[in-house]
């Protein structure tokens, strides 16, 4: 499928025109009550210059953001196969039904009498997401992923506090993991102790035990972990930390590889986060905001962040009491509207929602299959075990003998209307690309998505300039990763960017 | 931006017929077993990466093999020197020597040779400090950390050199002893420091490149000095600049490559060899090594500080040992090694450490005997 993707010289909104325009005419009578009433804001209050925003008519605005979008790419272009983001589809019926007024016209400060229906939503969340994760009780007030780690941290650090174990200060996490689980670890005011993975791709359970003592605080770990293989040892695991009188987090970042399967409580998981924006459907990568629910086991619930949602048998209520709770971490209800929308994924599924880690699973290894197979590509640790939710291979040797790294290949895989897994991480493999097509994608596209890597590798070998060139077809070409990495070369604001502008001139 | 460029046209020869580098008279039998060059399709690749990436300065080039024959057909500026003599087909390590005297005497800012361990080496030797090298990668060995992974990437670092967005940070200068290997002795030395280009912040693709940049080092160092620093305790510090960022952060004056001892916030002891560590560790009551990962090859001891030898770890024991490395030079490791030819208190001292890695943050690592590395390789 040849691909061109649009190139608009597209200004930004505040220079598209001139401020003259305006969306909709106002009549005079709503013309006389806005005057009316700015008249009576304090002279000291009022503004004294122009308000500095884009003015634009309809039109304008609508042409604006559409060329824009023809230039971007998305799941509901094609295949995102980001391993550990979960980019799957984002089914239209839940933006439908989050989008109703109902939800978006609820106000915060309403009384809890005339919220029940979000109320009663957010509780047979937690309720659903409990018996997902096999734990006992939920908080849906962690407004990201990250956030969840974090207050999973936190209420281990107050567990131990309360037991008098402030000596418990070090977190384990293996050195395979999600980056941001050391930085949660290290927020919290734990010592991060890294653990190396064994060659089956598995935790290191020998130099797990090494460093086991009495100020172990707790490990934080993914299973299937980031190489999308399930740690086998996991009881093992679990009853070592549990013999040092730590507690077992779980990062359920993405539970696409075991969805009804296996339940991390099952596996002695003492706490788990959940990305509802990842497993649940809600979208994310620009489309947030996301929500990063947290579960716990029945010895931990006082401590989880408030409110949650109780039901008396009669109502739904917002519970504050919660007498070792670490506190607030959000506002108000947290993130509602994607928790509608996973509400209604879960919904729709029902019992059905264990395919969706049967398919995942099956794509998985579908197409990693195909691609160990390529020159110049190898499948590092576990080479004979079958993935999970996504797998990573190593393009060290193409690297080697073409001098085309991992880089140059997703590049090229954008010049043919497809987009770039993650890539160098998990750090532990060299040249990586993580891949994780989900249950999304249809074998068609599984299927065009090894063509595109099988072309590629191959021209790596004919001509090693050509993939190192690309990508040509997209509306931006190769930028300089570190002028765009670098702090100093990005605008957040229109009035940042002027101030950069007039620096250069 | 002014680039002095020498290639090695003999270095890693020996690799593809069995030996382990071109040094000295090695050369004449690689020669003679069929060996076909390596260095100058490198100096190739490293070249057209350069123009590709529309490098801007000018190439002050050795002649000939060692440089100007790679760089007529291409579109970069350069001069020749007239070194080695036109010519000269068969080069020497002399000829590397007076190439980069002559690099100095035109000032370059930057050298980029071809070769291995022994042509950095060489250069090293007629730099020291006062030029930041980098090695296009040639060689049979390349314990050195001076390397960039390939010749694309080299060109990469030259650029970003150019733009002044590359730090210059030092990096270990070692090499192995060839005529002892022929024995099949491994005996790596490190010969100094060397200036080299590295770009910090540079996520992808090229953290390779990235080791041990200023900022891991003060995290370990300061983190070590809160919490295992304890007085009344002698500390033996190893060689290395990760080492020497705690008599940094100590405000006191450690030599790079010998032991140092401090004692309660003092230097007690400065380039100490063998003997005289065994002496202070008898005068003072508790005494801890702290050491770095030395080289590529991850090795903890029997590298560049062979004073900590077998009888001196034997007095100091395992849980006085404390081991620095940053994530960046861990990343290329996989195991560390311990080599004091003693292969009884090698198996003693192998299996999980926990390495200090970052401030509050610890690594476990897995480290084995030199003596018998088969065994648990096998396993």
């Amino acid at each position: 499928m040849p691909f061109r993707q649009a190139k608009w010289d597209e200004p930004i909104i505040f220079e598209v025109s001139d401020f003259s325009k305006q969306t909709f005419l106002i009549d005079e009578e709503f013309a006389d009550e806005v005057s009316e009433a700015l008249s009576k804001v304090p002279k000291s209050l009022a503004r004294g210059s122009e308000l500095k925003i884009p003015n634009l008519s309809e039109v304008e605005v609508v042409r604006h953001y559409n060329r824009l979008s023809q230039m971007s790419y998305g799941v509901d272009v094609g295949p995102v196969p980001l391993g550990s983001c979960t980019m799957k589809y984002n089914p239209k019926i839940c933006e439908e039904l989050a989008s109703d007024p109902r939800i978006t016209e609820l106000h915060p400060y309403q009384d809890e009498e005339e919220v029940q229906g979000v109320l009663e939503i957010m509780y047979l969340m937690q309720r659903w997401l409990s018996e997902i994760t096999g734990m006992d009780e939920c908080s849906l007030q962690p407004p990201a992923g990250a956030a969840g780690e974090f207050v999973g941290a936190l209420i281990m650090k107050k567990y131990h506090h309360d037991r008098g174990n402030d000596n418990k200060n070090e977190m384990i996490v293996p050195e395979a993991a999600h980056g941001s689980n050391p930085a949660s670890s290290a927020m919290a005011g734990f010592k991060v102790v890294k653990i190396p993975t064994a060659p089956n791709g598995e935790t290191d359970i020998e130099a797990l035990k090494s460093v086991l003592s009495d100020n172990t605080a707790g490990l934080m770990l993914t299973n299937p972990n980031t190489l999308g293989i399930f740690e086998s040892g996991i009881i093992e695991i679990s009853d070592l930390i549990h013999g040092k009188d730590a507690l077992m987090y779980y990062d359920g970042a993405n539970l696409n590889g075991i969805l009804g399967v296996v339940r991390p409580g099952d596996m002695g998981f003492d706490i788990v986060h959940l990305n509802l924006h990842k497993t649940f459907a809600a979208p994310h990568g620009g489309g947030g905001p996301g929500a990063g629910a947290v579960c716990v086991k029945k010895g931990l619930v006082d401590y989880l962040p408030v409110p949650i949602v109780g039901f008396d048998g009669r109502s739904y209520k917002l519970r504050y009491d919660l007498s070792r709770t670490i506190g607030r971490v959000s506002w108000f209800y947290g993130n509602v509207v994607p928790i509608v929308k996973s509400f209604i994924y879960i919904a729709t599924l029902g019992p059905a929602l264990r395919e969706v880690a049967e398919v995942s699973v099956l794509n998985t290894n579908y197409l990693m299959s195909k691609l160990r197979r390529l020159r110049g590509v190898t499948l590092p640790y576990g080479e004979n075990r079958w993935r999970k939710h996504e797998f990573v291979v190593s393009f060290e040797n193409l690297l080697k003998e073409t001098g085309v790294s991992a880089e140059d290949v997703a590049k090229a895989l954008l010049d043919r209307g497809l987009h770039a897994p993650t890539i160098y991480f998990p750090l532990i493999v060299k040249e990586a690309h993580m891949i994780e097509v989900t249950e999304t994608e249809t074998k068609e596209n599984i299927d065009r998505l090894a063509k595109a890597y099988e072309e590629i590798v191959e021209l790596a070998y004919r001509d090693p300039q050509a993939v190192k060139s690309s990508p040509t077809n997209t509306s931006v070409k190769r930028l300089d990763v570190l002028v765009a990495n670098h702090p100093k070369t990005m605008a957040p604001t229109y009035e940042y960017l002027s101030r950069l502008r007039a620096q250069e001139t | 931006m002014r680039l002095g460029f020498v290639v090695n046209p003999i270095a890693g020869m020996g690799g593809s017929v069995g030996l382990k580098g071109t040094d000295e008279d090695l050369y004449e039998e690689a020669v003679r077993r069929g060996a076909k060059p390596v260095a100058p399709s490198r100096a190739v690749r490293f070249l057209q990466a350069l123009a590709g990436k529309g490098f801007q300065g000018i190439i002050i080039a050795a002649n000939s093999v060692m440089g100007c024959d790679y760089l007529s057909s291409s579109k970069l500026r350069f001069t020749c020197l007239d070194l080695p003599e036109p010519g000269k087909r068969v080069t020497s390590r002399e000829d590397t020597l007076r190439v980069v005297k002559a690099f100095l005497e035109h000032g370059v800012d930057l050298i980029v040779f071809v070769g291995g361990d022994g042509t950095a080496r060489d250069v090293l030797s007629v730099v020291g400090s006062e030029v930041p090298i980098l090695g296009v990668p040639s060689g049979v060995k390349m314990y050195s950390g001076v390397f960039a992974t390939s010749p694309e990437v080299a060109a990469d670092v030259v650029v970003r050199f150019e733009e002044g967005v590359a730090v210059v940070d030092h990096a270990e200068v070692a090499d192995v002893d060839e005529a002892r290997l022929k024995e099949d002795l491994l005996n790596v030395r490190l010969y100094g420091y060397a200036l080299t280009p590295l770009i910090e912040g540079f996520v992808v693709p090229s953290k390779d490149l990235v080791s041990g940049s200023e900022e891991e080092k003060w995290g370990i160092a300061k983190y070590f000095i809160e919490d295992y620093m304890l007085p009344d305790i002698l500390y033996f510090l190893g060689p290395g600049t990760t080492t020497k960022a705690i008599t940094d952060l100590l405000g006191l004056k450690k030599t790079l490559l010998g032991v140092d001892a401090v004692y309660n916030g003092e230097l007690v002891g400065r380039d100490l060899s063998e003997s005289e560590i065994l002496d202070l560790i008898r005068r003072y009551e508790h005494a801890s090594l702290v050491v770095s990962v030395i080289g590529r090859q991850g090795y903890v001891f029997g590298r560049g500080n062979q004073q900590f030898s077998a009888r001196v770890l034997r007095l100091v024991r395992k849980d006085n040992i404390f081991v620095l490395a940053t994530p960046s030079k861990l990343a290329e490791i996989k195991y560390l090694l311990i080599d004091v030819g003693d292969p009884e208190l090698e198996l003693e001292l192998s299996g999980y450490w926990r390495l200090i890695t970052g401030y509050r943050e610890e690594t476990v690592k897995l480290v084995l005997p030199a003596c018998c590395l088969d065994r648990f390789l096998r396993a």
